[in-house]
């Protein structure tokens, strides 16, 4: 995996909605009644009150038969329009699936991971514009044909309408999702060739916190290479630097059951000279008690880097046959395999005697239910690189299974989540604008988030101020050619230009709290790379998102509905 | 109003339809086999014109079909896929890489930049994010295979052969990894699925690295004198030039590749060598030195073209003898003819290749066996050889002649000085400044001091005495 793996705060999560919500009904609330004021007069205020009122009547009084009702209706509707042609799409891409994971020379030389992301990223590029369209343009044309009007003559609340459109488009989508994760599942396991098979897993890691020791021992960073990827740092061999990853909160009890601990590591090498070239670059790992002050290593612990191990296929005979030592040397693995029982050379105390020292892993090195695991680069003036997830505990796999079907609940919640939105908006827009919208609140929060995010940090960070300024800003720089360092002229002019772009970052920071995050309901990466999609931080930021635009689209598209004019086409 | 009724009118629809169809088939009729000059008058003009896909190369029906399929977006396509490749790249995702760059390549199959970058990408930029040895010649091999099918499906484009080999010559055997790439070259780490061969994709034959870049660079040379696509590479001259230069290359590698070959083989390995050179010497002057180039400005020129030849060159090219025969000596300097001519000449002497076999012989009696009275004498022998050699081939700069002009050679002479001195030193035999020992003319040479200088510290730090 290269991501940082971070727990998901559910609590700050769930305040910061509610935050959110609470500006969001009370601007709606002082917009309702400003425009109420205008157009009304004086009784305005009071008609809001009233149909606030009766929203929440209609809320609270809603029937599940009814939206059950209008739901299947909805889903009867999508089978009419043959929206199920999609699948026909999907089918024929699988079977022109070699166009693009095609390797004439080498068949069998494919990894699993080219696969899995294409089988994910065709089952979402497929199914989004299936529920975009369902969700997006099914009220609207209800409207515009008219037959809007005869169900709203019946005993229906229009949140029974909103809510009962959003699960039919719901369950189509997921019907959809469901044959196609299907196929996806058996095509996967059929075509992945037999030597990458193995591949095919579910990877269970504990993930622990990662801190760096300087070249002199004090607590620092780590050593930028010139790598343009600033994912990992590196530590310098043979000195004092050292990357330590403390992993918390383990479950003590259960790997005792497996008597020992398997360590992982995607750790990479930089040479500042060439070395020996049929040599790896060596680590050494140390596991530490601060409390006992224990520091056990042994020369098991000392290994070779195994870069990429993942990025292409090796056949079992390269990673064991004796005869490849005549070119290769070191083998390199990246599972650490740590027995219970350490033996080890203590040299902390006097020396002379027999220093040999034997520790048993869970009852002397794990300090309460933490692990310190301390890493130093064994190669003199070569460098190895760590980053948070470059280490962690591998507990038993799981099925591939397991993380397919949880990468593909992920994709569901993420187009229920599209569904509603394109719902909603389809209840005060009409269905191309409404497709727009989502489409736009899609790609906003998919594709150019981490821009926002990148901009907005530095936008706070730096005295709000952002590298070559805002909209206008990096207009009036371009037309005059001045690059993003060069000072801009000292006017009033400038000030204004300055002012305006401030409001405009000021504004993106307030709807950026409003736009979805669509990169949790992406986990595509986990299932490729052979690991778990994890609870804490993967599925649970995917559920929190898609929960917290339940009730306030619900509110937004039932008052919609309720005040739009029905007669308008 | 139509006075037609529904049904008359789809009857006449489809009567136009079928007329229309005559003209259809009798246009866009598509050939019956691959590139031929059957099928309709389009397919026919096509041929005639090479303008059809099956003109430039091998066609991949998936590429074709992609390029309809997106209509006019394939640019943008293009340009996302790209974008998309540098940022896997970036972040280190090599097999990803891989399948976006085979994307990018169904939408520009023909657009040579798309193979030679992408190619460049995995052989060099790729396999030196790995540590392990076999990672990096795994990707090395993977950017190779990729240009082969870069050279099958542009049938004319020169420059796409001759980058594969460079790739096959120079990345396998000059890369620092040398050592491994050219064995794995032969013998592919990944022995379980190569049955203890090479992998033939990318070596068909189970021959050297060089040999298979001379192989390239010959079908580069073919594809350019059909002259349909223009080579923007380099000057005709050099561009040419690169097969036999393959050969020198080999014949040197042979040479050096004694040093660690075992002792049975040493005796074949120089015959090897030998015989190539003589080879290499054969096709330098009597192919490529006499081959006509036309070149702008100069006109036509052979590179070893006589006075009369040239005489004729000039008149047609309405330029002078003089002019001629400036820009020939001129082109002699730029590919270096007269150097490896004489050089081909001195290594395909029996007396050279003994002397060369009998400096490495030395070497390993010095450094494995610890014989150094064997080192001494192999020594001695092989600079007695040298000498003679040098002396057989001197010039205007005196015996030394040949060091001078071939620092490689002079570097190998100085080094089997320096180790013979330290025999004779461990021997307790210490040379004496004054006394006549072989090759002695080039150790106290003005010219070789810095080179001699740079070279002894090399030793002594590799002997320990330096710590620097």
């Amino acid at each position: 995996m290269t991501t940082l793996q971070l727990p998901y705060d559910l609590l700050g999560g769930v305040l910061h909605w509610l935050a959110a919500v609470l500006v969001v009904c009370a601007v709606g609330l002082f917009v309702g009644m400003v425009v109420s004021l205008l157009t009304v007069g004086p009784r305005g205020p009071g008609l809001v009150v009233d149909v606030l009122q009766r929203g929440l009547h209609d809320m609270l009084h809603m029937s599940a038969r009814r939206i059950g009702a209008i739901a299947s209706l909805t889903m009867k509707e999508s089978f009419r329009k043959k929206a199920f042609a999609v699948l026909v799409v999907f089918i024929i891409l699988f079977l022109m699936a070699g166009f693009f994971l095609r390797n004439p020379e080498r068949p069998d030389d494919l990894p699993a991971k080219p696969y899995i992301a294409f089988v994910l990223m065709t089952i979402r590029w497929l199914t989004l514009p299936v529920a975009l369209l369902l969700a997006c343009w099914g009220l609207p044309t209800d409207i515009k044909d008219r037959s809007l009007h005869t169900v709203v003559t019946k005993p229906v609340r229009r949140s029974e309408i909103m809510i009962g459109r959003f699960l039919g488009y719901g369950a189509v989508t997921t019907i959809f999702l469901l044959v196609m994760s299907l196929i996806g599942y058996v095509f996967i396991n059929r075509s992945v060739p037999e030597l990458s098979q193995p591949q095919l897993v579910s990877r269970v890691p504990v993930y622990g916190s990662l801190t760096y020791l300087d070249r002199n021992g004090e607590p620092g960073e780590g050593v930028n290479t010139g790598d343009i990827w600033t994912f990992r740092s590196y530590i310098e061999g043979l000195t004092k630097a050292a990357a330590i990853w403390k992993f918390d909160n383990l479950d003590v009890e259960r790997l005792k059951q497996h008597d020992g601990l398997r360590l992982e590591n995607r750790f990479e090498a930089f040479r500042t000279y060439k070395g020996v070239i049929g040599q790896p670059i060596m680590f050494r790992i140390t596991l530490v008690n601060p409390t006992k002050k224990l520091r056990v290593t042994n020369g098991d612990l000392v290994k070779g880097v195994a870069e990429f191990s993942e990025e292409r296929q090796r056949s079992a005979a390269l990673e064991e046959d004796p005869a490849a030592e005549s070119f290769g040397g070191l083998r390199t693995e990246s599972t650490i395999s740590i027995p219970r029982t350490i033996t080890y050379i203590d040299v902390s105390g006097d020396r002379g005697g027999d220093q040999a020292k034997t520790v048993d892993l869970f009852d002397d090195l794990i300090d309460g239910n933490s692990l310190t695991v301390e890493v130093t680069c064994q190669d003199r003036d070569q460098y190895l690189g760590t980053a948070q997830s470059d280490l962690f505990i591998r507990l038993p796999d799981r099925g591939f299974a397991s993380t397919y079907f949880k990468s593909i609940f992920t994709m569901w919640l993420m187009l229920m989540l599209i569904c509603l939105l394109g719902t909603t908006a389809s209840c005060f827009v009409k269905g191309p604008v409404a497709t727009l919208l989502t489409f736009s609140l899609f790609m906003l929060g998919e594709h150019l988030r981490p821009q926002m995010d990148h901009l907005l940090k530095q936008f706070n960070e730096n005295d709000r101020q952002v590298l070559g300024g805002g909209v206008l800003e990096s207009v009036y720089r371009i037309v005059l050619q001045m690059n993003p360092s060069q000072e801009l002229p000292d006017n009033p002019a400038m000030t204004i230009m300055q002012w305006i772009d401030r409001r405009v970052f000021d504004m993106l920071g307030i709807f950026r709290n409003v736009i979805p995050n669509f990169e949790y309901f992406n986990t595509a990466a986990y299932t490729a790379n052979g690991f778990d999609v994890s609870w804490n931080t993967a599925l649970l930021p995917a559920i929190a998102t898609a929960l917290a635009y339940l009730l306030p689209c619900v509110l937004l598209g039932y008052f919609s509905l309720q005040l739009r004019e029905l007669e308008a086409k | 109003m139509n006075a037609l009724s529904t049904r008359n009118r789809k009857l006449v629809y489809m009567g136009i339809v079928l007329a229309l169809l005559v003209p259809i088939i009798y246009l866009g009729q598509p050939p019956t086999t691959g590139a031929s000059a059957s099928g309709g008058l389009i397919s026919r003009m096509r041929f005639e014109e090479d303008l059809g896909e099956a003109s430039l190369g091998d066609v991949d029906p998936a590429s074709t079909s992609m390029s309809l399929v997106l209509l006019g977006l394939r640019g943008i396509a293009a340009n996302i896929l790209w974008m998309q490749a540098e940022e896997e790249k970036m972040t280190k995702q090599w097999s990803q890489l891989e399948r976006t760059v085979e994307s990018i390549l169904l939408l520009q199959p023909h657009f040579q930049s798309v193979w030679k970058f992408q190619c460049w990408n995995l052989t060099y930029n790729v396999s030196a994010e790995c540590d392990a040895v076999e990672d990096r010649y795994f990707w090395v091999k993977r950017g190779l295979i990729f240009l082969t099918r870069g050279v099958d499906r542009n049938r004319y484009i020169p420059e796409l052969p001759h980058d594969a080999g460079d790739f096959s010559g120079k990345k396998i055997g000059r890369a620092d990894e040398r050592e491994f790439y050219r064995k794995f070259f032969v013998v592919d780490p990944d022995r379980e699925r190569f049955n203890g061969g090479p992998d033939k994709a990318v070596n068909p034959d189970g021959i050297d690295n060089y040999l298979r870049a001379r192989e390239w660079y010959q079908l580069a040379n073919d594809r350019a004198d059909l002259g349909k696509v223009q080579q923007h590479k380099m000057d005709f001259p050099l561009f040419f030039a690169y097969p036999y230069r393959s050969l020198f290359d080999y014949a040197t590698a042979q040479q050096q590749d004694a040093v660690n070959a075992p002792l049975e083989d040493i005796p074949s390995l120089f015959q090897d060598a030998q015989q190539r050179w003589a080879e290499a010497a054969r096709e330098w002057t009597s192919i490529y030195g006499r081959k006509v180039f036309t070149v702008p400005i100069f006109g036509t020129l052979q590179i070893d073209g006589t006075e009369e030849e040239l005489a004729q060159f000039a008149a047609a090219d309405n330029m002078s003898l003089e002019q001629k025969l400036v820009f020939r000596d001129r082109y002699q300097n730029t590919v270096g003819y007269r150097f490896w001519k004489t050089r081909c000449e001195v290594e395909a002497e029996t007396e050279m290749s003994d002397a060369h076999r009998l400096l490495v012989e030395g070497r390993r009696k010095y450094e494995r066996d610890q014989d150094m009275v064997g080192a001494e004498e192999a020594y001695r022998e092989g600079l007695l050889k040298m000498q003679s050699m040098f002396q057989k081939f001197a010039g205007e700069f005196g015996p030394n002649q040949l060091g001078i002009d071939d620092r490689d050679l002079a570097e190998e002479v100085i080094k089997a000085l320096i180790f013979y001195r330290s025999t004779r030193e461990l021997l307790g035999n210490p040379v004496d400044e004054n006394e006549d020992y072989p090759m002695r003319q080039l150790w106290i040479d003005p010219e070789m001091q810095s080179q001699i200088k740079e070279l002894l510290e090399k030793f002594q730090r590799w002997q320990g005495g330096l710590t620097t």
